[in-house]
């Protein structure tokens, strides 16, 4: 005790300007992000989809097409929307694959917090809690899009080339292409973004992973399967991947306009994400 | 000084800490005692924000851990080993944490120096050996040098050189005025590195006190006498309040009655002394002597 009089305890809020911010956080999930190998693996495999699935699309329709339609098509196709829509469909052709390898990671990122116990340093770091998780969206959201967008830019000059065989062309800037691979790009990240919050809910990789497939494969067929014909109008185009679908996929009759896909999905991620925050802050990490 | 006010937690209908107040302060190393389960961890937790109180409350520099401005500078932990992602690399874990408060990539190497993992720092944390996890937490604890550090069982599993490290950087480290709180099972290192015991069991404080009070307070010194005499001088020594035992022949424990007045005795009556020496007890003693009555689970004596 007399050496601490000596030498005066230091006053740490004024003896140096680290304090937490939310650029930290958000620093401090980027590098999370990218120093787990789930997290790679997972974006390899997403990537690795994305161009595998259009270049075998774009071979099979290169291959197996009825040129002398294709030529009659072409003559028809003023607006050239049925080549747009060729494309579109090609390069997007992988996303029930790529949805479920993002919704695996989306739970990762939180789930595998929880199983290491990673989530105590977390939580100690930023006791406030409610950054962590915007955080870790943000990071999340951006990365998944930066990544499942310049796949598929980059899977275009493939599949460019080998329908040009049978003399299918597309300009990629077209608002017709171009918008729906942004469009699925906004998809795959906020299916992400879902599973995490998901996560954060359940704590399990296991539980997280499950909801998230049965929300993404089971429930659709499932209730087109179980629901009375009258009713499917009113209740499967406001699921998930129904409305997720839409944003990507622009039908001649679609149930819902481009807005309304999105925020049906927006809405899905918005309920989430208020109970996993309401959770994460209340519970005992 | 981190100050706990009526503190409670209780899981469902079980009482983790029951009501428990008390203060640790700064300059000198605070030593949390208690068996398996009589809260110390949950009492921790409570401390860093983790578990929420079901009553009562817990300050540090009186405000709440959630409500100051840079955490890390002000509370370092390590509350068990196994808080680090096993996919990451040691560099990658720090540097993350160090993110948070804008803590520079320079810290991040010197706490990687400090603690000896220099060769395993760019290695997946899943392949550590107890010892190098522990030594990890403790690098993350001091990350931010920060005034007040909290430690649970941080010992555990280390070599006996990071055994002795850890000692004198806690001892260091409350002389330099700042506030450590650690526990530990093993009563000879704690009794080497605490000043102040806090002992609970069940949930409930049972002893908080400067290390010499508690061990003095807890058990009867006892004297030991090695003489040819043995039996003369145990039958002039016999009286209602002490007692003497002899586990082999000519060698006496004397409690009851101090060293001095032996020795006088002794003096008195011509006896021979090959030795009278006062015996001071351990606080592995006076640890048992005190939570006898709150061990929640016990180990059962064979018979």
């Amino acid at each position: 005790m007399t050496t601490a009089t000596l030498n005066p305890p230091p006053s740490p809020s004024s003896q140096s300007p680290h304090t937490l911010t939310f650029g930290g956080v958000l620093r401090s999930e980027w590098i999370k992000l990218r120093s787990t190998r789930s997290t790679n693996w997972s974006y390899l495999i997403t990537a690795l989809g994305i161009w595998g699935i259009a270049l075998l699309g774009a071979l099979v329709i290169a291959n197996y097409s009825d040129v002398a339609n294709l030529a009659e098509l072409k003559t028809k196709n003023l607006d050239n929307k049925i080549f747009n829509d060729y494309f579109v469909s090609i390069i997007t052709g992988s996303v029930s694959l790529t949805g479920l390898v993002v919704a695996i990671l989306g739970v990762l990122v939180i789930s595998g917090e929880y199983s290491t116990g990673m989530i105590r340093s977390t939580l100690t770091a930023v006791p406030t809690r409610t950054p962590v998780l915007v955080g870790k969206a943000i990071i999340l959201f951006l990365t998944t899009y930066a990544i499942t967008f310049i796949a598929q830019l980059l899977s275009f000059p493939i599949v460019a080339i080998i329908l040009t065989r049978i003399n299918v062309t597309a300009n990629l800037f077209d608002s017709n292409i171009f918008l729906p691979l942004l469009g699925c790009s906004l998809f795959l990240s906020l299916t992400a973004l879902l599973s995490l919050t998901v996560g954060t809910m359940v704590r399990s990789s296991a539980g997280g992973i499950g909801i998230m497939m049965t929300l993404l494969l089971v429930v659709p067929g499932l209730l087109f399967a179980l629901l009375p014909m009258d009713w499917r109008p009113n209740i499967t185009p406001f699921l998930f991947t129904s409305a997720g679908t839409e944003i990507y996929t622009r039908m001649d009759q679609p149930t819902l306009s481009l807005p309304q896909a999105i925020l049906v999905t927006l809405i899905w991620n918005a309920v989430t994400f208020i109970g996993a925050m309401i959770l994460l802050k209340r519970r005992d990490a | 000084m981190i100050t706990a006010t009526a503190l409670s937690k209780h899981y469902g209908r079980k009482v983790a800490v029951n009501d428990v107040t008390f203060a640790v302060h700064p300059g000198r190393v605070t030593g949390f005692l208690g068996p398996n389960g009589a809260g110390k961890s949950t009492t921790m937790r409570m401390i860093v924000g983790l578990d929420r109180p079901s009553e009562g409350s817990v300050t540090i520099n009186g405000k709440a851990y959630a409500q100051h401005r840079s955490p890390l500078q002000e509370v370092g932990v390590l509350l068990d080993a196994k808080a680090v992602h096993t996919g990451r690399s040691a560099y990658n874990h720090l540097l993350a944490m160090a993110a948070t408060h804008g803590i520079g990539k320079s810290r991040v190497h010197e706490v990687i120096e400090i603690t000896g993992l220099g060769s395993v720092a760019k290695k997946r944390v899943g392949g550590f050996s107890l010892g190098m996890g522990q030594r990890l937490g403790i690098a993350s604890a001091i990350l931010g040098d920060p005034a007040t550090l909290i430690l649970d069982e941080p010992v555990n599993g280390l070599d006996p050189e990071g055994v002795l490290w850890v000692r004198n950087f806690v001892r260091d480290y409350a002389r330099q005025g700042r506030t450590v709180f650690l526990s530990s099972h093993l009563m000879s290192e704690m009794s080497q590195t605490a000043d102040q015991l806090l002992i609970i069991g069940r949930g409930q404080i049972i002893a908080d006190a400067p290390l010499t009070d508690v061990i003095a307070s807890a058990t009867n010194p006892r004297v030991r006498v090695c003489s040819p005499h043995a039996a003369q001088l145990a039958e002039l020594l016999a009286a209602p309040n002490v007692t003497v035992l002899s586990s082999e022949a000519g060698v006496l424990d004397i409690t009851g009655v101090d060293s001095k007045t032996i020795g006088e005795l002794a003096a008195r009556n011509g006896l021979t002394l090959h030795e009278l020496s006062p015996q001071s007890a351990s606080l592995e003693e006076a640890y048992m002597a005190l939570t006898t009555d709150a061990v929640e689970y016990r180990t059962e004596t064979v018979r």
